[in-house]
């Protein structure tokens, strides 16, 4: 895909998701909710989908808006809250202490973000390579001082020249500081780059590390692209991250069995004792207890 | 444009607006979908570090994503049981305000 194309999916998903998640937190209805939810689903699987992510696009389909979002679905019907049932939203006050939180918490991530030092990284990108060069041209061109000139020009003798070579005391201020402004400039280059995504270039990376083989032979990027992501993405999670992948699945059987004694008690409970309980339990809305 | 900034931007977008949700909305139901939504937005943040881990090391191909992929099914063991705990409340209070649900201790 094109970099403008990527660029331009990327946009008009990040505003539909950015859209939508503030539509699911206003809606009063949560019908509406849910639905806004399930648009915001699809917006960041293509994200995923664009990040390289195609499997965890599809589940992301598949468990949130296909499995999570049919069951939230589920429950509003089954509960079917009319329009007057709904609860009452708190007033001015209560919603501009929330987002006040809220806006705190946002200033507090994208300082994170840009404040973050992240020159380790864009030193790889292939557009810091020109920067390197220009900085190592530059250096180059720098002159060391050599043992004749520490003699002819600052009158050592031969032994104190001998002794002084080696140590950083052999450069002239002068040229400490165009060294140094040199760098801090590469550096400065390199922090005003942004991480693009459509400039990550995997073979460039390939080539400056060597990466361990990790099936038949062939490294993960190898299976990558002979076989597809979703097979070097199962290899991945089914040989080094066994073990999460392995508490994940137990974590999910405990909410199936949570899930279905929580929901399946009231049923072989004796109608007599349900009914006392609700009796005694309804103080809340007690025009409501015929409703059950 | 599609940089990994932008990546992070938008999750912290999505993140804040879940926390609103959650702080804001007496609704049981959408509480439940704005703590979806931040889970959903870490994993946008995982997927776009990743892709960029990829990058600088290769042998750490799809941690981002399969650590994504964990969070998915937490979250969906939350759902099964936060929407549980929701019908159990409903079955008996016949309420799905929060507000009510403050009262129980008394």
């Amino acid at each position: 895909m094109s970099d403008f194309l990527t660029t331009s999916l990327f946009g008009a998903s990040a505003t539909v998701a950015a859209v939508c998640s503030l539509l699911v937190v206003t809606r009063r209805n949560p019908i509406y909710a849910a639905l806004n939810l399930i648009i915001l689903f699809g917006a960041m699987a293509v994200n995923f989908w664009l990040l390289g992510a195609e499997f965890l696009g599809f589940m992301q389909l598949l468990v949130y808006a296909g499995a999570i979002m049919v069951l939230y679905i589920f429950v509003i019907m089954l509960i079917n809250p009319r329009d007057d049932r709904l609860p009452d939203e708190g007033g001015m006050a209560e919603r501009g202490v929330a987002a006040g939180v809220a806006a705190l918490i946002f200033t507090l991530l994208l300082t994170t973000i840009q404040g973050a030092d992240l020159t380790w990284i864009k030193e790889k990108l292939p557009a810091a390579t020109a920067f390197r060069e220009s900085r190592d041209a530059a250096l180059a061109e720098l002159p060391l001082l050599t043992r004749e000139q520490l003699i002819e020009s600052y009158g050592l003798t031969e032994s104190e020249a001998e002794a002084a070579l080696p140590a950083a005391a052999r450069r002239s201020s002068l040229e400490v500081r165009a060294r140094e402004r040199v760098r801090t400039d590469y550096q400065d280059q390199v922090k005003s780059l942004a991480i693009d995504f459509n400039t990550l270039d995997a073979d460039a990376a390939r080539q400056l590390h060597g990466t361990e083989p990790v099936f038949d032979g062939q490294t993960a990027e190898e299976v990558w692209a002979t076989h597809g992501q979703t097979r070097s993405f199962g290899l991945k999670l089914f040989t080094d991250h066994l073990l999460v992948f392995e508490l994940a699945s137990v974590l999910v059987l405990i909410a199936i069995v949570g899930a279905v004694h929580l929901s399946l008690r009231p049923r072989r409970r004796k109608r007599a004792q349900a009914a006392e309980v609700r009796a005694t339990d309804l103080p809340l809305q007690p025009e409501e207890a015929t409703h059950v | 444009m599609y940089s990994l900034e932008a990546c992070l931007l938008v999750s912290a977008i999505l993140f804040s607006a879940g926390v609103y949700g959650v702080l804001a909305r007496r609704n049981i139901l959408i509480v439940l979908m704005s703590l979806e939504l931040m889970l959903n937005a870490v994993n946008l943040a995982l997927v776009a570090g990743g892709r960029v881990m990829t990058f600088v090391e290769p042998a750490s191909a799809h941690t981002g994503q399969i650590f994504a992929l964990i969070v998915i099914a937490v979250a969906a063991a939350e759902a099964a049981i936060g929407l549980s705990i929701l019908l159990l409340i409903w079955r008996r209070w016949q309420t799905i305000d929060l507000r009510d649900l403050c009262r129980m201790h008394s």
